[in-house]
C-alpha cells in the first residue's frame, strides 16, 4: 500500500510503501524513518541528528579532506582511483590527543601524512593557524613543519643508518637555523637517552631506544603538533609502556597536541582524549574515548572493540564477541552507500544506497549509520 | 589421567655466535596433555619460538645445537630419532603455523598444489583424493567459494585468508599437536578474532592439543588452559591460566600484566612500566636475569640464580621471593 507523505526536510511529496522503514528523499537526499502510529497518521522523521561540523577554533581543522590515488592503468586498461581518504572532516584541539583507529588499508596513515603534506591532498582543506596547509606553496609549507612533526612506526627504517644519533637529532636544528636554542644533549635527556650515546649509530640501539631517538628528532624544532603513526606497534610489550609514558610526560611538559594513529585499541584508549574510527577512507564514529569504549554506537566500532582480547580469563570466558564476516573490502572498489554494509549484521537495503553522514547521536558522540538516530541510538533488532 | 602428549624436560638449545654461546633456551620443561592448550608468552628474544622449533627439530646446526634435555612426543624420544623418522611426524602428527603466512606459502605454487602435497606425502593420497581432501579442508576453515579459490596463488588471498590456508594445511593430516607461533600478530583485530575463533572451534572438534606462542597476554587469556612465561631463555613462571592472571607469583609476570593498558580504566593514570631493556642473552648476569629491571630485587638476586619454586599445585615461579610475591598477589585479589 502506498502512503503519501512529505519529506520532513524539504517538504517535497514522497510516496512510501508501508513496508519501508527508511525513506530517502528524491529531491534533497535526506533520509528519514517511517513511523507507523495506529491512532495517528503515519509520519516521517529525519533519522539524522546534527551533522558533524569541525570546530573552527581547533588547532588543526580538517575540512572534507581527500587523498585519491590513481592506480593501475595501462595501454588498454583504465586508471582506477583509490580513495584512501575520502572526505574527512575532523578537528584536533590544542593540548588534546586525538586517537585515530582502523584496520590496515583504512587510510589512517595516509590521513596523517596528508595533514603534514608528506603526501599531497587531492581535495579539501587542512587549516592550521588560519592557513590552509593543503594549498600552501612547498616553500611556505617547509616553514610550517617547524610546528608540525611526525613520529614514525618503524624505528628501524626511519633513522638514517649512516648518521650518528647526534647528527640525526641535530639535523632539524640545522635545517631550520635553530642551533643554540636547544642542544642535542638536552633533547637526548628529555627523552631518556644518556648523552654518552651521542656518537653512536642507530644499529647500536634497541627498538625502544630508537623510537626515543625518533621522538627527540621530532621535538628538536619545538613543535606544537605531532602525528604519531603507530609509534609503539613494533615494540615489545614492556617497552610499549615506556614509550606511552614518555609521550604523556612530554605532552604535559610541552603542551603538545597529538594525532595518535594506531590499530592497538588498548593503547589508543589509554592515550587519547577523543577517538575517531576510520573505515575505508571515512570517519565512521567520533567521540570522547571513555564514551566510545563504553558505548560504541556504529556497528563497525562495536565489532572492533569487541574483538580486542582482554588480558583477563574470567572476562574472556564471559564475553560475547562480534565476529565480522569476511575481510575489509578493497578501497579500489569500495561498496556503495555505507562502506561497511557488506559485513554489517544490521544492514538493510537502504544501507547499500545511502551514504551515511557523521551526525551527533548523543552529546559529543558522532556516528555515521542510517539505522541509528538521537531518538533511537541503538539498533534494537534486525527488523528485516 | 592420560599420559601427556608432549613432555619437554630440561631442554637446552644453544647457538654458537661470534659473541659467545647464546643460551636461547636454557632448561625449559613443560607437559601438555591431550586436548589441552598451552600458551607460551614472552618478549622478543625470550626463547619462545626456539623452544618450539627445537621440539620440531627445526634448529639449524650449526650454529644452533640442542645441548641437553629431552622431548617426548606420545612416548617417542624426538631428539634421538633419525631425521627421516622426524619428517614422518612433522606435518603429520605435529603441525605448525607461523606468524607471517605470506612467507610461509610458496608464491609460485597454486594453493591446491601446496595443500595436496601434504596428504600425498603423509597419507599416501592419490591426486584425486588429495584434491578432494584439500577442498574439504578449505571449506572447513571457512574460505568462501573454496572450489574456485583452490586454483589461485597465495598473492590472490588476503592476510586473514592466507592464515586460513596455513591452518587448513596444518590440519590436513589431523595432527595430534598444533603449534601456532604468533598466528595472529600480522593480522587486524577483527581478523584476529576470526582466526582465534576458528582455532578454538577446530580444536574442540578434532581434539587437537595446541601450543599457542604469543606476546599478547590478551590472546592467551581467552584461549589457553595453562601458560608458561619465558624471559631470557628461561621459564619464569608456569601456572594454570586463571591462576596466572589472578595470582602471579613472579615480578616479571606481574610487571607484564600491569603494563598492558586496561580498557576499563581511566585515562591519565600513568601506565606501569618495567624499566630498562630486555637482557642480552649472550651476556647474562650471574644472578637472576631480571634482577636489573625488578623493583623488588635484593642483593641475593644479583648474586645467585633463583630457584624454581612451587607456590601452589601446578604453579611454579623462578624467583628468590616467589612465595612472598604470591602471597602479595593473593592479598591484592582479596582487597
Amino acid at each position: 500500500m502506498l502512503i503519501h507523505l512529505s519529506c520532513p526536510k524539504c517538504a517535497a511529496n514522497l510516496d512510501v510503501n508501508d513496508g519501508d522503514r527508511l525513506v530517502k528523499c528524491k529531491f534533497c537526499g535526506a533520509v528519514s524513518a517511517l513511523k507507523l502510529d495506529e491512532r495517528k497518521e503515519p509520519t516521517l522523521s529525519l533519522t539524522g541528528g546534527k551533522q558533524f561540523v569541525p570546530s573552527a577554533d581547533a588547532l588543526i581543522t580538517l575540512d572534507d579532506l581527500r587523498v585519491h590515488y590513481r592506480s593501475g592503468g595501462g595501454l588498454l586498461s583504465a586508471f582506477k582511483t583509490v580513495k584512501a581518504v575520502d572526505g574527512v572532516s575532523l578537528d584536533i584541539k590544542k593540548g588534546e590527543t586525538l586517537g585515530l583507529v582502523g584496520e590496515s588499508g583504512c587510510g589512517k596513515s595516509t590521513l596523517g601524512k596528508a595533514i603534514l603534506r608528506l603526501t599531497n591532498p587531492t581535495g579539501g582543506k587542512v587549516i592550521y593557524n588560519g592557513k590552509d596547509l593543503a594549498h600552501l606553496p612547498n616553500s611556505a609549507m617547509r616553514d610550517q613543519r617547524k610546528h608540525l612533526q611526525m613520529i614514525f612506526q618503524d624505528p628501524y627504517a626511519s633513522l638514517n643508518p649512516r648518521m650518528t644519533v647526534g647528527q640525526i637529532i641535530g639535523e632539524p636544528l640545522n635545517t631550520f637555523g635553530l642551533k643554540g636554542s636547544v642542544s642535542v644533549e638536552q633533547l637526548m635527556e628529555t627523552v631518556g637517552l644518556s648523552r654518552r650515546f651521542i656518537k653512536r649509530y642507530p644499529h647500536e640501539f634497541s627498538g625502544g631506544q630508537r623510537q626515543r631517538i625518533g621522538i627527540a628528532r621530532a621535538l628538536a624544532v619545538d613543535p606544537e603538533f605531532i602525528v604519531a603513526d603507530e609509534p609503539i606497534s613494533a615494540l615489545d610489550v614492556s617497552i610499549q609502556a615506556q614509550i606511552m609514558n614518555l609521550m604523556e610526560r612530554l605532552q604535559a611538559e610541552k603542551q603538545l597536541t597529538y594525532l595518535f594513529i594506531s590499530h592497538d585499541l588498548r593503547a589508543v584508549r589509554h592515550l587519547s582524549d577523543r577517538v575517531a574510527v576510520m573505515y575505508l577512507g571515512r570517519i565512521v564514529e567520533l567521540a570522547d574515548a571513555k564514551d566510545i569504549y563504553k558505548e560504541p554506537l556504529m556497528p563497525y566500532t562495536q565489532a572492533l572493540i569487541s574483538a580486542v582480547p582482554v588480558p583477563d580469563p574470567e572476562v574472556e570466558a564471559k564475553r560475547e564477541r562480534i565476529i565480522l564476516k569476511g575481510d575489509v573490502p578493497s578501497p579500489i572498489n569500495p561498496p556503495t552507500g555505507c562502506h561497511f554494509h557488506t559485513r554489517c549484521q544490521y544492514a538493510v537495503p537502504e544501507c547499500k544506497t545511502t551514504t551515511p553522514q557523521l551526525v551527533e547521536i548523543k552529546p559529543r558522540h558522532y556516528a555515521a549509520c542510517i539505522r541509528i538516530s538521537p531518538e533511537r541510538p541503538h539498533i534494537s533488532e534486525n527488523t528485516n | 589421567m592420560t599420559d601427556p602428549i608432549l613432555k619437554v624436560d630440561g631442554l637446552k638449545t644453544y647457538f654458537r655466535t661470534e659473541d659467545g654461546v647464546v643460551k636461547a633456551v636454557d632448561d625449559v620443561s613443560f607437559e601438555l596433555k591431550k586436548g589441552e592448550t598451552l600458551g607460551i608468552v614472552g618478549e622478543s628474544g625470550s626463547g619462545k619460538s626456539v623452544t618450539n622449533l627445537s621440539v620440531m627439530r627445526l634448529i639449524q646446526t650449526p650454529p644452533g645445537e640442542i645441548a641437553g634435555g629431552s622431548v617426548t612426543f606420545d612416548g617417542i624420544d624426538v631428539l634421538a630419532l633419525p631425521i627421516d623418522e622426524v619428517r614422518k611426524i612433522r606435518g603429520k602428527r605435529i603441525a605448525m603455523i607461523f606468524q607471517d603466512p605470506m612467507t610461509s606459502l610458496n608464491p609460485f605454487l597454486k594453493i591446491s598444489k601446496q595443500l595436496m602435497e601434504v596428504t600425498q606425502l603423509h597419507l599416501g593420497h592419490t591426486k584425486t583424493q588429495a584434491r578432494e581432501h584439500a577442498l574439504k579442508m578449505l571449506q572447513l576453515v571457512g574460505i568462501p567459494d573454496a572450489e574456485h579459490r583452490l586454483d589461485e596463488y597465495p598473492h590472490e588471498f588476503s592476510g586473514g585468508m592466507r592464515q586460513r590456508v596455513m591452518i587448513a594445511m596444518a590440519l590436513s593430516c589431523e595432527p595430534e599437536l598444533l603449534i601456532a607461533d604468533e598466528p595472529t600478530t600480522a593480522l587486524d583485530v577483527t581478523i584476529q578474532a576470526q582466526i582465534l575463533e576458528l582455532i578454538k572451534d577446530l580444536k574442540s572438534r578434532m581434539g587437537t592439543s595446541v601450543i599457542l606462542i604469543t606476546h599478547d597476554l590478551g590472546v592467551v587469556a581467552g584461549m589457553t588452559d595453562k601458560i608458561i612465561v619465558m624471559y631470557a631463555g628461561k621459564v619464569f613462571e608456569q601456572a594454570p591460566t586463571k591462576e596466572l592472571f589472578s595470582r602471579p607469583a613472579n615480578p616479571y609476570t606481574k610487571g607484564l600484566l600491569r603494563s598492558v593498558p586496561d580498557p576499563a580504566h581511566v585515562q591519565g593514570k600513568e601506565l606501569y612500566q618495567i624499566p630498562g631493556l630486555p637482557p642480552d642473552v649472550a651476556n647474562l648476569p650471574a644472578g637472576c636475569p631480571f634482577a636489573e629491571r625488578c623493583d623488588r630485587a635484593e642483593d641475593i638476586c644479583r648474586r645467585e640464580f633463583p630457584p624454581f619454586v612451587e607456590v601452589a599445585a601446578g604453579h611454579h615461579s623462578l624467583c628468590h621471593f616467589a612465595e612472598r610475591v604470591y602471597e602479595q598477589s593473593k592479598s591484592e585479589v582479596n582487597s
